[in-house]
C-alpha cells in the first residue's frame, strides 16, 4: 500500500515539475529561422585523438532552405546543401560532384544550417539560463552521424553549432549573419547549375 | 476398294481409343504445366555458358517477391507485417521472411577494412597521388577533413591518416540504404504531403525450387489479395505494396483463364446457333460440337505429348481451332443436308477438297514448327493435331451419319441465294486482273514502309496496379536498377575482380556523360589483390616523397612508411565474410570451376555504348534480354515473309499441276491481296505491326487457300457459297472477338484474321471460274 501512495506521489511530483518547466511543450525554433540571408562563419573541427583542431572560416548564402557554404581559409571548396544532395568541388573549374543523395541526412542539414528545427526530427532539451538547445536526432540513420547537436542564438544574427558525433568528435560552427538581402549572384550560388 | 461406313466408324473408334489412352499415360506419368510467365514466351539465343549464367540469374530474380506493409505507426505497420508473413507461411513451397539481420553498421563495416592499411585508393585519389601535385592532393585530403557531415572520416581517421581510407568509403553507396532495421524488421520511410512519415515493413519471400510454379504463384496473389480487402474492410489504414513474378504470373494467367473461357463460350455458343440456323437440325449442332471436342482432345495430346510446359497464351489461341475444325463439319453437314437424296454417298464428292484443304493449311502451320519461338511452335502443334483429329472424325465418323441426310433436298436459305446472286454479279463485273496486281505491287511496296514494333513489353498489357505498387516499391527502396547488365567471367576470383576495375573507369565515363545514372559492381568494394598491392605501394612511395608533410602538419602526426612486405590484402573468400558482401549476394554467382559478377546498371541511356565496351574486352558479356528478344522476333518477321513467299510458291505449285499457270496464280493472288488489306488497316487501327500480325497472315493464307480449293472444285453452286459463309462467319466469331482481349498480341492477331477472312471470303469466288462444274 505503501508503495503504491509513494509512486503515486513521485509521479504527481514529476508532474508538478513538468508543469512548472513547461516540459509538455514544444520548443518554439522560429527565432533561429534564416529564410535568407548570408554570413560568415568559422569552423573547428576537434577529433578526440588530435592535439589540435582543424580550422576553416569562410562565408555563406541562405535561400529557400538551400545553403550554399563557401570555404575560403585555409584551403578553398565550395558545398551546396540542397534538398535532392549535398554536392561539393574544390575548383570553381571544376563541376560540383555529388557528396550524398541520401534526402535524410542533406536535408536536415540544410534545416539545422537555416534554423528551421522541427520537433519531430529531433528530442530537444532546452539548456537552462541560455538561449541554447540540445538536439538529439530520432531518425536512426541521422544518430549514426549526429549523436548531439547543440544549437545556440546569440541575438538576432548569430549562431552556434556544435555538432558531436558517434566517436564524440565535436565540430564547432559559428556563423555570422551579415545581411538578409541576397543579390542574384548570391541566389545563383545556392543553385546547382554547373 | 472403297471402305464401308461401318469399317470407317471401327476404324475411328479404333485410332479414339488409342489416342485416349495416349492422353491417360500422359496425364498419369508425364509431367505437365502451364507456365503464365510471358517472358519464357521468347529465348534468346547466347552461348551456352552464358545462357546458363543469365537463365540462373532470372530464375533467382523470378522467385524473389516483396511486400511492404505500410501504416503511419511503425509500430501498427511491423505487427500488420507480422501478421502478412504468417498468412504467407502457409503457403507451400515459399520461404517468408520478415526478421532480418542487422543491416551493417558504419563502425562494423570499417573494422572489416582496417586490417588492410592503404589497400583502399579511390580513383580521385590515386589520380592526385599519381600527378605528384602534393599541393593538389594536400587541399583534397583538408577538404575531407573540414567535411561538416563526414562519419567515414570520424570512424577512419584514427587508424589511417592517410585520409585514403574515409575517401574510398566516401564513394561507396550501400544498396538498400533506404532500409533502416528496426529490431530486425527492415523498415523504408515515406514522407507524405501533410508532414507526416509512413512506415513501410519489409516482407520478403522466395518460391523454392528454380522458378515458379503456376499454383504457387495463384495463391500468392491471393493471399496479398486477401491482406487488402481486409484492410480496406476493417479500415486498417494498412496499405500493402507487393511486387515479384508471382503477382506479374497469376495477374496474366487469371485474364488469359477468363478471356479464353468467355471467348470460347461466345465462340461455341454463337457458331452453334449459326448451325441451327442453318441446318436445321439439332444433331448437326451435336455433331459439330462433337468434331470441335474431338479436335481439342487432338491438339490437346499433342501438346503433352511434344511439351512440358505450355504458356497459356498458347491456349487462347488454340480458341481459333474452334473456327477451323468447325469449318470441316460444315463441308459435310452441307453436303449431308443439301444433297439431291437420290446421291448414295454425299460426303464422297468432298473428300478430295476436305483433304486439299487440310494439307494447305497444315502446310501453313508446319511451317511454324521450324520458327524459333516456342509460341509459334505450341499453337501450330495444336492446331494441325486438332485438323487432324476433324478430318478424321469427318471423313471416317460421318459417313455413318445417315440419319443427317435429309429425306428431301433442303432450300439454302434465302439470304444465301441473295450472296450467291451478289456473288454471280461480282463474277460478271470482276475488276481486271491488271487493278489486282497494281494493288499487290504497290501493297508490298507498301509494307516495307509499314512501322514494325519488335518490343515484347508491348505485346501484353500489366495492370496499372502493378505497374504503380513496383514503381512505389522501388522509389521507396531506391533499388530501381535496369534489366540489362554486365555480366564478367573468369577462371578464379581475382581474374574477375581484374576485368571488372578495368571497366571502372570505363563506367565512371559512361556516367560521367549520364548515359547511365549508376551502377554497382562489386569491385568498387574490393579491389583484386594486385589493385591493392598496387595502391599499398603508390602510398607508401608518396609517403617517402614527403606529400604528405602538410597533412601531418595538420594532423600534428609524422606518418612513416611501412615495408610494403608487413602490408595484407583483402582476399575474395575473407572479402565475403564482411559485413558489407551479403549486399551483393545476388551479383556473384560459381558454376563449377568458373566465376561469374554482374554489374548493374541504371537507366541506360544507349545501348550500342555498353555492347561496344563489352565487346572490347573478353569475357565480359552484355546481357539484354528484351533487346535480344526484340532482335529475334525482328528476324522471325522477315522469316515470316519468306514463309509467307515460300507457302505461296508450294500452292501455287499444287494450283499449276490441277488448274494450270493463269489460274493457278488468280488462286494465290486471293488470300495476299486479303493479307495485305489486312496488314495495312491493322496498321491503320494499331499504329504499327507485330509479329501476331505476321502470324495472323499464315491463318489467312491457310483459309484463304481452302475457300479457293472448294470454289475452284465445284465451282459457284449455292452449296460451296452456304459452307463458304457458313465458314467464313463461323471464324468472325472466333477472331473478331479476340479484338476485344486485354492482350494487345491476341487483339491484333484477332483484328488482322478478322480483316483478311473478310476480304478473302469477297474475292476468293473468283476462283469459281477454273471449275468445269460451274453453274
Amino acid at each position: 500500500m505503501l508503495n503504491k501512495f509513494s509512486h503515486t506521489l513521485w509521479l504527481v511530483a514529476m508532474l508538478f515539475v513538468c508543469v512548472t518547466t513547461n516540459c509538455f511543450a514544444q520548443s518554439d525554433f522560429s527565432k533561429f529561422e534564416i529564410k535568407q540571408g548570408k554570413g560568415e562563419f568559422s569552423q573547428a573541427k576537434h577529433f578526440t585523438f588530435l592535439k589540435r583542431a582543424i580550422k576553416s572560416q569562410g562565408e555563406f548564402v541562405i535561400f529557400q532552405q538551400q545553403v550554399y557554404w563557401h570555404t575560403l581559409l585555409p584551403v578553398k571548396s565550395e558545398l551546396l546543401v540542397l534538398a535532392d544532395g549535398i554536392y561539393r568541388r574544390n575548383d570553381v573549374e571544376q563541376d560540383y560532384q555529388v557528396l550524398t543523395q541520401d534526402k535524410q541526412i542533406n536535408q536536415l542539414l540544410a534545416k539545422l544550417l537555416s534554423g528551421q528545427i522541427q520537433n519531430s526530427d529531433w528530442q530537444v532539451t532546452a539548456i537552462e539560463q541560455t538561449s541554447c538547445y540540445l538536439l538529439v536526432p530520432t531518425l536512426v540513420q541521422v544518430a549514426q552521424m549526429f549523436k548531439q547537436v547543440k544549437l545556440c542564438r546569440n541575438g538576432d544574427s548569430q549562431r552556434e553549432i556544435v555538432i558531436t558525433d558517434q566517436q564524440n568528435n565535436n565540430t564547432h560552427i559559428t556563423m555570422t549573419i551579415t545581411t538578409k538581402e541576397l543579390s542574384q549572384g548570391d541566389m545563383d550560388a545556392v543553385k546547382l547549375t554547373h | 476398294m472403297p471402305l464401308s461406313s461401318r469399317t470407317k466408324l471401327v476404324v475411328w473408334c479404333i485410332q479414339f481409343a488409342v489416342l485416349l489412352a495416349g492422353l491417360s499415360y500422359l496425364w498419369l506419368f508425364k509431367s505437365f504445366t502451364i507456365v503464365a510467365d510471358l517472358n519464357q514466351i521468347f529465348s534468346v539465343e547466347q552461348e551456352p555458358e552464358i545462357q546458363l549464367v543469365s537463365e540462373q540469374l532470372e530464375q533467382q530474380q523470378l522467385r524473389q517477391h516483396l511486400l511492404l506493409v505500410g501504416h503511419q505507426d511503425k509500430t501498427t505497420a511491423i505487427n500488420y507485417a507480422l501478421r502478412a508473413a504468417e498468412s504467407l507461411n502457409a503457403i507451400a513451397g515459399i520461404a517468408v521472411k520478415v526478421k532480418f539481420d542487422a543491416l551493417p553498421q558504419l563502425d562494423s563495416i570499417v573494422r572489416d577494412y582496417l586490417n588492410y592499411p592503404h589497400a583502399f585508393i579511390s580513383e580521385q585519389y590515386r589520380y592526385l597521388l599519381q600527378a605528384n601535385d602534393s599541393q593538389s592532393l594536400f587541399n583534397y585530403q583538408f577538404n575531407l577533413l573540414n567535411e561538416m557531415a563526414s562519419p567515414w572520416v570520424a570512424a577512419t581517421l584514427e587508424k589511417d591518416k592517410t585520409l585514403a581510407l574515409a575517401d574510398f568509403f566516401n564513394q561507396q553507396s550501400l544498396p538498400s540504404a533506404k532500409l533502416k532495421n528496426h529490431d530486425g524488421f527492415l523498415i523504408a520511410t515515406k514522407n507524405e504531403p501533410v508532414g507526416h512519415t509512413r512506415y513501410y515493413v519489409l516482407v520478403n519471400f522466395m518460391s523454392n525450387g528454380t522458378g515458379l510454379d503456376l499454383n504457387v504463384a495463384k495463391k500468392i496473389a491471393a493471399n496479398v489479395t486477401s491482406l487488402k480487402k481486409q484492410a480496406l474492410t476493417q479500415d486498417t489504414g494498412v496499405d500493402y505494396l507487393a511486387t515479384g513474378a508471382a503477382f506479374f504470373t497469376a495477374s496474366a494467367s487469371s485474364s488469359a483463364q477468363n478471356e479464353m473461357t468467355v471467348f470460347g463460350a461466345i465462340s461455341v455458343f454463337a457458331t452453334l446457333l449459326l448451325i441451327m440456323i442453318i441446318y436445321r437440325s439439332a444433331l448437326s449442332v451435336f455433331c459439330t460440337l462433337f468434331v470441335v471436342s474431338v479436335s481439342m482432345i487432338y491438339g490437346y495430346t499433342a501438346l503433352r505429348l511434344l511439351f512440358t510446359e505450355v504458356n497459356v497464351l498458347t491456349l487462347v489461341f488454340a480458341v481459333t481451332l474452334i473456327g477451323i475444325a468447325a469449318d470441316y463439319s460444315f463441308h459435310a453437314l452441307s453436303e449431308l443436308r443439301f444433297s439431291k437424296p437420290k446421291v448414295a454417298n454425299p460426303l464422297h464428292t468432298i473428300r478430295s477438297s476436305l483433304l486439299l484443304s487440310f494439307l494447305t493449311t497444315t502446310a501453313g502451320y508446319l511451317i511454324l514448327v521450324f520458327t524459333p519461338l516456342i509460341l509459334f511452335k505450341q499453337i501450330a502443334v495444336f492446331t494441325m493435331a486438332g485438323l487432324l483429329g476433324a478430318l478424321l472424325c469427318v471423313l471416317l465418323l460421318y459417313p455413318s451419319l445417315v440419319v443427317l441426310k435429309a429425306k428431301s433436298a433442303m432450300q439454302v436459305p434465302n439470304f444465301i441465294s441473295g450472296l450467291h446472286n451478289l456473288q454471280q454479279v461480282w463474277l460478271n463485273n470482276k475488276l481486271a486482273m491488271r487493278w489486282q496486281l497494281l494493288f499487290i505491287i504497290v501493297g508490298l511496296f507498301g509494307l516495307t514502309f509499314l512501322d514494325n514494333d519488335d518490343d515484347p513489353r508491348h505485346f501484353y498489357k500489366v495492370p496499372d496496379d502493378l505497374i504503380t505498387q513496383q514503381q512505389t516499391i522501388s522509389d521507396l527502396l531506391a533499388e530501381q536498377w535496369d534489366s540489362s547488365y554486365l555480366l564478367i567471367a573468369g577462371e578464379n576470383e581475382q581474374q574477375v575482380l581484374r576485368q571488372m576495375e578495368q571497366l571502372l573507369p570505363r563506367l565512371e565515363q559512361l556516367q560521367a556523360n549520364k548515359e547511365i545514372t549508376a551502377y554497382s559492381s562489386i569491385s568498387q568494394w574490393l579491389p583484386s589483390i594486385s589493385m591493392q598491392k598496387s595502391n599499398q605501394q603508390l602510398l607508401s612511395d608518396a609517403v617517402n616523397r614527403g606529400d604528405f608533410t602538410q597533412l601531418n602538419s595538420v594532423l600534428g602526426f609524422n606518418l612513416a612508411a611501412r615495408p610494403l612486405d608487413e602490408y595484407q590484402q583483402l582476399d575474395f573468400a575473407t572479402w565475403q565474410n564482411t559485413k558489407v558482401a551479403p549486399l551483393f549476394t545476388n551479383q556473384w554467382l560459381q558454376i563449377q570451376h568458373r566465376y561469374y559478377s554482374v554489374i548493374k546498371l541504371k537507366s541506360l541511356q544507349n545501348t550500342s555504348s555498353v555492347k561496344s565496351l563489352a565487346n572490347t574486352y573478353t569475357d565480359v558479356f552484355f546481357i539484354d534480354k528484351v533487346a535480344g528478344i526484340s532482335e529475334q522476333i525482328g528476324q522471325f518477321r522477315l522469316q515470316l515473309i519468306f514463309i509467307y513467299a515460300l507457302a505461296l510458291t508450294m500452292a501455287m505449285a499444287i494450283f499449276w499441276l490441277r488448274y494450270g499457270l493463269l489460274n493457278a496464280f488468280v488462286a494465290v493472288t486471293r488470300p495476299l491481296i486479303a493479307v495485305l488489306v489486312a496488314l495495312i488497316l491493322s496498321t491503320w487501327f494499331y499504329g504499327s505491326l507485330t509479329v501476331f500480325n505476321y502470324v495472323a497472315g499464315i491463318l489467312i493464307l491457310a483459309l484463304g487457300l481452302d475457300y479457293c480449293i472448294f470454289y475452284a472444285e465445284h465451282g459457284l453452286c449455292k452449296k460451296i457459297t452456304l459452307t463458304t459463309c457458313v465458314s467464313a462467319l463461323s471464324s468472325l466469331f472466333v477472331f473478331a472477338i479476340l479484338i476485344v482481349s486485354s492482350t494487345p498480341a491476341v487483339s491484333q492477331f484477332g483484328f488482322t484474321v478478322f480483316i483478311g477472312v473478310v476480304v478473302v471470303f469477297l474475292i476468293s469466288p473468283r476462283l469459281a471460274l477454273v471449275s468445269k462444274r460451274n453453274i
